[in-house]
């Protein structure tokens, strides 16, 4: 408990700035009036004049080109990367590490989207800008010459951050799309473990407040895979090796979710957890369908947005990430069903704050 | 400066389409009004100017792009003393055109030079990549002329003779891969080329020496020049993977000397031409960019005044034939005839066959407050709307700030030196305000000083008065007229005690030692008394609460010119008196006192004069029989005030709320009859069109007993008044001391100051 204090007590020396930065940055994050303007807009010029108003300021009106739904995305993103590097720029360890912890789940998909645009005999130079700008690292470009799982970590990951998480996926078949998919979802396992326990170890509110949000990650991510190899020649055994043992699920629901041959199954293992009992419920008939991404999607951003109740720890950086991106994931789909004029699934984005 | 904020009145404009526009680019110069929004449940892109608008943001963009280029070029914008007026809608265009003209030429010249620099550079790069390697192969060519004086390595002889190593047998030829890496990224690239290709290639580098800047960002950075040498197509695939994932600069390797000599000699050629090119572009460029900051300044202007212009346009709303729009405006009643002619102005410019025209509606909402103000009243209406902004047409406080916030400063900073210097600075800046202003300094700092200037100059002013009062220059006092006292009376014949002791007594009461009060201020002597400061600080701590009352008093007094404008005589007897009571019965006697001490011990009787602070605080405990009273009938009439200041905060509590309520619930009879009254006056004069206000006193108690009433509202609001009003004097003639502790902090300050700075002269003096 003494240490536990003593880390409140010197938070603001070091963080102290950059968590007045990311509270003040929250403040901007789009509220339910922002969208529900948004929502009412008939051209994408409309909503640039409505971002405008908004923390966005001049964000979509510096440029020259004209407005696409790509280009509101990459400038969003931009903006992401931009606020994401004055904070890492200006952290001091442990927030730096705990901030290369985030950038982490990024390059495993800039690493596995690689992979497979490799294998799909496609250049590199084309699948670069691709790349989520977070995870981005000087070795990416390399990524396809690797054939086999372990020559991929001994010739070219081994020296990036990437490197530890590689412990249990090295194999030496040949990677395919499905090998390339096992291996994300290894990198992942082992990334969310290494970040969990990297959490723990933190003194202070950090680790209370983080594990949670992890732990539904965790769980997330397997239930995700268990549902999605539904149909595939994935068999119960592999799946188990590719839950993420950190989460609320692990180890009885794990097992459980292993056996699982259907929706149905899933649905019943999820019913004993009051967390994610509801994310798999039928839906109430009347109301509006939702899959349960969304779901989790909408249970994410609750979870996230308790981070900003509590005051010296991490947590807040790691929330603000999420919420940003679950933001642009909402500003895109806006702008997608205003360019595609399909109002009545405009309401289908996720509200962050009421 | 005006006594009231200005008379505003609503008004409605009917903007012929055709003219609107000119119209209202006229009203803008003036500044006369401001405009209601007519549609605010319209969203912002749903109103009728909006394309108007973009194509305004629009042109800002490019104005934008061509402001960045052209301070790139350092170039200065000319900026012209008039501002341009709103440029005619049918000039928009042409403006447009010839901004997007700008844009386009500009873009292409830029991209031009882009593509002339990056090429610059990478022949740069190459030439100094075929000088570098040059001297790889031939220290490895100098090896193999070593090679066969060494007895072990004789089979390197025998296989160049036969033709060919095994490896060539086998059909791979050896490859170089030669380029530019950035010096950071050397180590990661070795070690990668090393695990990726098992230790198939030979790699050598070396640093090149001048800081070559980069292809993609124009960063200045150190550079390596490398060389791969590699056996077998694969490798090279993978050699050729890794020089691309680390951005490496490949040039192709040139297969022998000669060759290489040539690549060198035609290398330099283009370079040369490449560097005759790119000048010429620069000059062009500049040129394009000369002739655009000429324009620039008019065209932001312009711009900034057009978007404005639409903006205004989108709170109107149109008529039903959408023949004309219609504007609603707050207007001074004063300003109307110029709001006339600047329509008629605006209908002519805009050649409109029907004019536009201004119709004065009746309006139950509380106009705008305007309070006109001029380059030396600004500052000071500034300080005042930092507290806030009056209702309308209440009292303006700020033409007696004029005089009380610089003079206040004063009696703290009181010291005809610094008042001077001060003075003088502000004078520099009034007199130089012309220039100062063209040049439009963004120091946050000094425009604060700047646009305080005539508070400064004032504060500077009254502190030299305050100085000669307080007989203070650079905390040195001045004997102007000659000192009243004079000790020589006291020791005629008596030398001995006037060498003797270093401090002598002067006492008044010896006749010739006090020869009169010295004409203006205080007398220098005091600036040699040990006791200058407790006579100081007595004096000034009285003043300072003189002033405070007095300075308290008058912003209460000023509150009746607020309650009889508006009508409510009650406020006078409820609010005024008993908030005017309860100052002058406590701290009005306080001064009372304090004047009465002066004015009745003289210098014989000093020593019998009273503390009256003890007479002040025995007032409110109502004790004192044991100290002899200033003046017969002192306890009585002490009793006397205090009685009444207590009974004054019920009165100033309960009154106005009782009040009300009294006039909401019993006054209906009243008020029933006074209706009918009214119904005939209004009869009588149906001519008259305005209803007029003579109607005295009741007519405003009407308007108040019509609204809802809500008693614990009044209550609650007329308690927090009642108890910030009473805490608010006590508290404030407290702080009215800070005048008396900041002018002796001030003086102090200084005088310490002067006397380290002399001492320390001195003794630098007695050094030398």
């Amino acid at each position: 408990m003494l240490v536990r204090e003593g880390a409140m007590q010197n938070f603001n020396v070091d963080h102290g700035y950059l968590e007045g930065l990311v509270r003040g940055m929250k403040a901007g994050i789009l509220t339910q009036a922002d969208y529900h303007n948004l929502a009412q807009c008939d051209t994408l010029e409309d909503m640039k004049l409505h971002l405008q108003s908004t923390d966005y300021g001049k964000l979509l009106s510096s440029s020259e080109e004209d407005l696409s739904v790509s280009l509101v995305d990459s400038k969003l993103r931009e903006n992401l990367v931009t606020e994401f590097s004055c904070l890492r720029s200006n952290a001091l360890p442990p927030l730096s590490t705990f901030l290369d912890y985030i950038t982490y789940g990024y390059m495993i998909d800039n690493v596995v989207m690689l992979i497979t645009g490799a294998l799909k005999q496609r250049d590199v130079a084309e699948l670069l800008p691709r790349c989520h700008p977070l995870g981005g690292f000087d070795q990416m470009a390399a990524v396809g010459i690797a054939r086999t799982p372990t020559e991929l970590y001994s010739a070219i990951l081994v020296d990036t951050p990437l490197a530890p998480f590689f412990q249990d996926a090295v194999s030496d078949s040949n990677l395919d799309e499905m090998e390339a998919e096992i291996l994300r979802n290894k990198l992942y396992k082992a990334y969310l473990e290494s970040f969990h326990s990297f959490c723990k170890k933190m003194s202070g509110a950090t680790g209370d407040i983080m594990c949670p949000v992890l732990e539904f990650e965790a769980d997330r991510r397997a239930f995700i895979i268990t549902v999605n190899s539904f149909g595939t020649d994935l068999s119960g055994a592999d799946r188990s090796s590719l839950y993420p043992a950190c989460g609320k699920l692990y180890p009885d629901g794990l097992r459980l979710l292993a056996l699982a041959e259907d929706h149905e199954q899933v649905k019943a293992v999820a019913s004993c957890y009051t967390d994610y009992k509801a994310i798999f419920e039928d839906p109430e008939p009347g109301s509006e369908f939702k899959s349960f991404e969304d779901r989790f999607f909408e249970q994410e951003v609750k979870l996230n947005i308790l981070a900003f109740l509590q005051q010296f720890h991490f947590g807040v950086f790691y929330s603000y990430i999420k919420l940003k991106e679950q933001e642009s994931r909402n500003i895109v789909w806006i702008a997608e069903c205003v360019t595609q004029r399909q109002k009545s699934k405009i309401h289908n984005y996720i509200p962050i704050i009421q | 400066m005006v006594f009231r904020s200005e008379e505003m009145c609503l008004a409605q404009l009917f903007l012929q389409s055709g003219s609107e526009y000119d119209c209202i680019s006229e009203l803008g110069e003036l500044g006369l009004v401001e405009f209601r929004d007519l549609n605010p449940s319209v969203s912002s892109f749903q109103r009728r100017f909006v394309s108007e608008i973009k194509r305004c943001e629009e042109m800002e963009r490019i104005l934008g792009y061509l402001l960045r280029e052209i301070q790139k070029a350092n170039i200065a914008v000319p900026e012209e003393d008039e501002s341009p007026l709103a440029p005619p809608p049918r000039q928009v265009l042409e403006i447009m055109e010839q901004l997007q003209r700008l844009e386009m030429e500009l873009s292409e010249v830029a991209k031009n030079k882009e593509k002339l620099r990056r090429n610059l550079l990478e022949l740069t790069e190459y030439t100094h990549m075929l000088k570098i390697t040059r001297t790889f192969i031939h220290s490895r060519s100098r090896h193999e002329a070593l090679g066969p004086q060494y007895e072990e390595f004789p089979t390197m002889e025998t296989d160049s003779v036969s033709g060919c190593t095994g490896m060539q047998r086998l059909g791979a030829k050896l490859g170089f891969v030669s380029g530019l890496i950035q010096r950071v990224k050397v180590e990661a690239f070795e070690r990668m080329l090393w695990r990726v290709c098992k230790g198939y290639t030979i790699l050598s580098y070396a640093e090149v020496d001048e800081n070559l800047a980069d292809l993609d960002t124009g960063e200045i950075s150190k550079s390596v020049v490398f060389l791969i040498s590699f056996w077998g197509d694969q490798i090279g695939q993978k050699v050729q993977k890794i020089c691309d994932c680390y951005h490496c600069h490949l040039y192709p390797h040139p297969e022998n000397d000669e060759e290489r000599a040539d690549v060198l000699d035609s290398l330099r050629t283009r370079i040369q031409d490449l560097n005759n090119v790119l000048h010429r572009t620069e000059e062009y460029l500049r040129q394009v960019l000369q002739k655009a900051s000429e324009s620039a300044y008019t065209w932001v202007v312009q711009v900034k005044k057009m978007k404005a212009i639409y903006h205004i346009l989108n709170l109107c709303s149109f008529d039903v034939t959408n023949k004309c729009l219609i504007a609603e405006v707050w207007c001074p009643v004063s300003d109307l005839a110029n709001l006339r002619g600047a329509l008629e102005e605006g209908s002519r410019k805009g050649d409109a066959t029907v004019p536009s025209f201004v119709n004065r509606i009746p309006s139950n909402d509380t106009p705008p407050t305007l309070l006109r103000t001029n380059k030396f009243t600004s500052g000071f209406q500034s300080i005042v709307e930092a507290y806030g902004v009056g209702d309308y047409r209440e009292v303006s406080p700020a033409p007696y700030t004029i005089i009380t916030f610089p003079f206040l400063f004063a009696v703290m900073f009181g010291d005809l030196g610094h008042g001077m210097v001060i003075s003088l600075f502000a004078l520099w800046m009034v007199l130089t305000e012309k220039k100062q202003n063209k040049k439009r300094s963004s120091n946050e700092i000094w425009t604060t000083f700047f646009n305080g200037r005539y508070i400064i100059l004032m504060m500077g002013l009254f502190s030299v008065y305050t100085g000669l009062v307080y007989n203070d220059c650079f905390s040195k006092s001045l004997n102007i007229f000659g000192s009243g006292w004079s000790v020589k009376a006291m020791f005629t014949n008596q030398n001995k005690t006037l060498q003797t002791n270093a401090l002598l007594t002067l006492d008044p009461n010896f006749s010739g030692v006090f020869s009169g009060p010295y004409p203006f201020g205080i007398d220098p002597i005091w600036n040699m008394a040990v006791n200058r400061l407790s006579f100081l600080n007595s004096y000034k701590m009285k003043m300072s609460v003189v002033i405070g009352v007095v300075h308290m008093s008058f912003g209460v007094v000023l509150s009746v010119f607020n309650h009889l404008h508006f009508r409510q005589k009650f406020n006078v007897f409820l609010l005024f008196l008993p908030e005017l009571l309860f100052l002058l019965c406590l701290f009005g006697y306080l001064v009372f006192m304090i004047f009465y001490k002066w004015l009745a011990f003289g210098a014989r009787d000093s020593s019998q004069a009273p503390s009256i602070l003890i007479h002040f605080i025995n007032m409110f405990v109502m004790q004192g029989k044991d100290i002899t009273p200033l003046y017969p009938g002192q306890m009585g009439l002490q009793i006397f005030l205090v009685i009444i200041a207590m009974l004054s905060v019920p009165v100033l509590l309960l009154g106005k709320p009782l009040y009300l309520y009294w006039l909401y619930r019993g006054g209906k009879g009243l008020r029933r009859r006074r209706g009918y009254e009214r119904v005939r006056r209004v009869s009588e004069d149906d001519n008259s069109t305005a209803p007029s206000y003579e109607d005295d006193e009741e007519e405003g108690v009407d308007e108040v007993t019509n609204r809802e009433f809500d008693f614990a509202d009044v209550l609650l609001h007329q308690s927090i008044h009642t108890i910030e009003y009473c805490l608010g004097c006590i508290s404030n003639t407290a702080s009215y001391l800070r005048l008396w502790a900041l002018s002796l902090a001030h003086a102090r300050k200084f005088s310490t100051n002067n006397q380290f700075t002399l001492s320390f002269l001195c003794s630098n003096a007695t050094l030398c």
